[in-house]
């Protein structure tokens, strides 16, 4: 730890960590454009100007590195002129086409300018023309006028997506942002130049002009598109995502996401199934769940059940089934395969395993075997087959086994071909509209937030197995997620006296899967720490 | 006053660039002496130190000092890097060394490279200098047949590559970080500091970058000694026996402007600016107004300030402007100095980088409101601003460029400001496409 002086006050931060950050841990906002702690310091963009004791001159925070004895004032009236001065740069050649930006609402040059600029516009030179909506990739559209230069973009493509699309052409205030040669921008991790644009120069293809941003409500969720789990903020309106922009974890995802989890909230609304079926056709809840809770009813010959968790849902989810499948059918086999084939696999995020919670469903103990599965299907004894969250129909075999079973229960959020088979169909909330969590390939437990209301019948799945558990055993069930993790913690005692809400916006590493791992590169403060990047 | 040209010695000698001409007046044989165990490195940086010889390219840093500051005991390579890129208006000194003693620029860097312990050496030259790149691509090549250069020097054991790379036509690559980017490959973009070139320069190896002028010094300074340069130039001894300016040697002057002798002189530091003018310059045409003394980035000198000042670093910057490049330049009454800021500001904020906002945005500023001036568009709020903008650039960007173009904007305004006034009539006043009045002015801001 180092002590210096911030603004007059003597604090302490670690030594040698970046000033802006320094002064963040203080509550002393530093403004900055350029600067982004998962990059190299670039030093260009000069809003972060402050007083150092003994420095010719005004110096850049990013620049500096908190050590014993600096001496820096952030609030003096010569830092104010000089954010102010280069806030009245940024916007001497820049549109101010704020009305039709997509980045309005949560721009930082908006959001300087009332902070630090509140000028009175002097410029009456002719603003320099560049190019408008270039398309220079699958999920980025550029603004040139709008850009700033900060070379964010261009580091990350450098640094972190090492694919060097990206270039700083031109000179003095005609440079510009563009795509190499030849190239377009279209490495796996190109949307996250959109979430480190500081202003609306690169704005997703995807996500422009769907929503503006002050509409939306954000929670904090878990990517599902593959076992890394990358930590997401999930943008949302009217019960509908509009999208995901990456949340910091160092241990998981640093800053960034992939563009195909960047995607993967499409898949939340598509062929929603709101409604009970009961073999085929609508049905109130409540008589549903008295009907099912009757196949379980009286005593049956061994093999009789079977259950199918899911990797695709919570960990509290499989939790409570497996717990339900304890209390309710006795000598029920568990299976937790799903018909998913693997994915890209990459040596940064992407992982091949497409399903957010294999590791949890393996920690829980459900069996993973194809065959093991099919074999239980196809037996004669089998009477109910208890189906979570997969599409097990996809697989034709698997599919053929199933419409042997007399009585299919299937508790999902889709519409797909094993609902289209079961006899009985539950709606379940998606992760966007129940808390819970999911296991990464890490071990690492991380947990998801209600964002909305699901719709129709819908709720998390525990709670429907509660509600069915209690026409057994009226006192069968889990009132929330702490109650589902109490049954966790009972079942291993590694998980010691750790709480569902308590388990932090980082994640919880399962003791028994090891330390966290290292980190990806470019993943985290680690690097911006070491200010060994200084470019 | 008399004393040893050092830099212009051999310039007009017949094929002078061909190393036979060279060696037959003496080129190589301190190099050939040092390499051959005479000196110690230690010794040759000892000497450089000694001679007091300042950095030519426009900081006037000691170079023996920055030799210095190399760490020592590190296992990295050593570079030398010399900056050829000589891009300041106004200055064109390094291209007559180019183009007359390609050698004892080459023996320099031998020189230099052995003190710093570098066994590579790296001559950036400016993009447009493709004449003088090809005479001393051509002189590197012939030292490299007569084994002066290689794997083994001079027979001694030393290995040196020289390497002449061409610059793509930047200013801003002239600046040593800058240079150091672009050498590596990359965009132009000068560096944040620190690091110093000194611990992290060439590939994030310790580098000294020079200028071309300071390295050709070298063999002379090492052949005659450092006391023998420190001697020369006009300097007043204090009263403990010891020069009072730390200004000794000599320099290449490039002279243009409104002179009747332009061209490049090799003077004696410490000699009067108007000394200068009249002795090697053949004085002033016409009648004078003011003048820039060290390259267009250097703040620029009325009439009195030229009378008074000295040729040395203490005394420029006494009279608050800088030494610089040595490209003076000379204007007289009938210029317009708007005209010459105007000029001024468009090569300016063509030549920023776009790297630093202020700087990006703020050179092209200026050079549009100076240009609505010059239409005479302009009022004492444009004066205001124009002052105020220059706050806001200078000492705020990673370079020096944004300060060399508003030292000069700054004080031509402070220092001529009724002329400035005087354009704020509509339609401004005519001038020639030199920048000259149609309609002959009476003089402005001269003691007459």
């Amino acid at each position: 730890m180092a002590t210096f002086s911030l603004n007059g006050k003597q604090v302490e931060a670690p030594d040698g960590l970046n000033l802006i950050e320094a002064a963040k841990l203080h509550g002393v906002d530093i403004p900055h454009y350029c600067y982004h702690p998962g990059l190299s310091v670039a030093g260009n963009c000069r809003m972060c100007l402050c007083e150092v004791e003994g420095a010719r001159g005004p110096q850049i925070a990013c620049g500096q590195q908190v050590r014993d004895g600096l001496v820096v004032r952030t609030d003096t009236p010569a830092v104010e002129k000089m954010r102010r001065g280069v806030q009245e740069f940024l916007l001497l050649n820049h549109p101010i086409d704020c009305p039709i930006c997509d980045q309005a609402g949560e721009c930082r040059l908006q959001d300087y300018y009332m902070e630090y600029g509140q000028y009175d516009n002097r410029s009456d030179v002719p603003k320099i023309q560049k190019e408008k909506a270039l398309d220079i990739g699958p999920m980025v559209v550029l603004d040139q006028e709008r850009c700033i230069l900060c070379t964010r973009c261009v580091r990350f493509c450098e640094e972190i997506s090492d694919s060097h699309e990206l270039v700083v052409t031109g000179r003095g205030d005609t440079s510009v942002i563009e795509t190499f040669p030849g190239k377009d921008l279209d490495n796996p991790y190109s949307g996250n130049v959109v979430d480190i644009c500081p202003v609306g120069a690169l704005t997703s293809k995807d996500f422009r002009f769907k929503m503006r941003v002050w509409f939306m409500k954000t929670a904090k969720s878990i990517c599902t598109g593959c076992s890394r789990g990358c930590n997401i903020y999930m943008d949302h309106k009217d019960a509908m995502v509009y999208r995901y922009r990456p949340r910091e974890n160092a241990c998981v995802n640093g800053y960034w996401m992939s563009d195909a989890g960047r995607l993967s909230y499409k898949s939340l609304h598509e062929n929603r199934l709101p409604h009970v079926r009961v073999r085929g056709v609508e049905a109130p809840i409540g008589d549903a769940l008295r009907e099912v809770a009757g196949l379980l009813e009286g005593s049956r010959p061994p093999g009789a059940f079977a259950v199918v968790g899911s990797a695709f849902s919570s960990l509290e989810a499989n939790a409570a089934l497996w717990h339900f499948a304890e209390a309710f059918m006795p000598g029920a086999s568990r299976f937790a395969w799903d018909p998913t084939p693997a994915g890209v696999e990459d040596s940064f995020l992407l992982r091949g395993d497409k399903s957010p919670n294999r590791t949890g469903v393996q920690y829980l103990g459900y069996e993973m075997s194809r065959e093991a599965l099919l074999a239980t299907l196809r037996s004669p004894s089998l009477e109910v087959v208890w189906v979570m969250g997969n599409d097990l129909a996809q697989d034709p075999e698997v599919a053929d086994a199933l419409r042997g079973v007399s009585s299919v229960v299937y508790f999902g959020a889709h519409d797909n071909a094993t609902a289209r088979l079961a006899s009985y169909v539950f709606p379940v909330a998606t992760h966007a509209e129940q808390l819970g969590s999911f296991v990464n390939f890490q071990g690492r437990v991380q947990r998801f937030f209600k964002a909305f209301e699901a719709p129709g019948d819908a709720v998390a799945e525990y709670e429907l197995l509660s509600r069915i558990g209690q026409w057994l055993t009226p006192q069968f069930g889990w009132s929330d997620v702490e109650d589902v993790w109490a049954l966790l913690r009972s079942w291993r005692t590694e998980l010691g006296d750790t709480s569902w809400y308590s388990l932090g916006d980082a994640g919880y590493q399962i003791p028994s899967f090891g330390e966290a791992q290292a980190a990806p590169k470019g993943l985290g403060r680690v690097e911006a720490l070491a200010g060994s990047v200084l470019r | 006053m008399s004393f040893p040209k050092i830099l212009s010695a051999n310039w007009g000698v017949p094929d002078n660039h061909h190393i036979n001409v060279a060696m037959s007046r003496g080129q190589y044989d301190v190099a050939r002496e040092v390499l051959g165990g005479a000196r110690t490195p230690d010794d040759i940086t000892a000497e450089v130190k000694k001679s007091g010889l300042r950095g030519r390219g426009g900081a006037g840093f000691p170079a023996g000092m920055k030799w210095g500051f190399l760490p020592k005991n590190d296992p990295r390579p050593r570079y030398l890097v010399i900056n050829a890129d000589e891009s300041e208006p106004g200055t064109y000194k390094d291209r007559r060394i180019l183009e007359n003693d390609p050698h004892m620029l080459i023996e320099g860097c031998i020189l230099a490279s052995y003190a710093i312990q570098a066994h590579a050496c790296y001559i950036y030259v400016r993009g447009e200098f493709w004449h003088q790149q090809s005479i001393l691509r051509q002189a590197v090549q012939e030292a490299y047949h007569k084994g002066f250069l290689g794997k083994n020097c001079f027979g001694s054991g030393y290995h040196l590559d020289i390497t002449v790379h061409s610059g793509a036509g930047a200013y801003i690559c002239g600046e040593e970080t800058a240079l150091l980017t672009s050498l590596e490959g990359e965009r132009g973009y000068p560096r944040l500091k620190p690091p110093f070139p000194a611990t992290h320069g060439l590939f994030q190896c310790p580098t000294v970058v020079n200028n071309v002028e300071t390295i050709a010094n070298v063999p002379w300074i090492v052949r005659h000694g450092g006391d023998a340069y420190s001697q020369i130039g006009k300097y007043v001894v204090g009263p403990d026996g010891r020069p009072q300016v730390d200004s000794r040697g000599t320099r290449l002057m490039c002279a243009s402007g409104a002179i009747n002798k332009p061209g490049v002189h090799e003077i004696p530091l410490g000699i009067g600016l108007m000394e200068y003018i009249d002795e090697y310059c053949g004085g002033v045409k016409g009648e004078l107004k003011a003048a820039i003394p060290g390259g267009s980035s250097c703040p620029i000198l009325t009439a009195d300030e030229v009378r008074s000042v000295e040729m040395t670093y203490e005394s420029m910057a006494k009279h608050g402007t800088m030494f610089g490049s040595g490209g003076l330049i000379v204007l007289e009454q009938q210029t317009s100095l708007v005209w010459v800021l105007h000029n001024l500001l468009r090569f300016y904020s063509h030549e920023s980088c776009g790297q630093c906002t202020p700087c990006r945005e703020g050179t092209d500023w200026l050079y549009k409101i100076l240009g609505r001036m010059l239409q005479g568009k302009g009022t004492e709020d444009d004066l205001r601003e124009v002052l105020d903008i220059a706050d806001n650039m200078e000492g705020r960007t990673i370079c020096a460029l944004a300060a060399a173009a508003t030292m000069p904007t700054r004080s031509y305004i402070q220092k001529f400001r009724e002329e400035f006034v005087s354009y704020f009539v509509k339609g401004g006043r005519p001038v020639d496409r030199r920048g000259r009045y149609l309609h002959p002015v009476a003089p402005v801001g001269a003691a007459v």
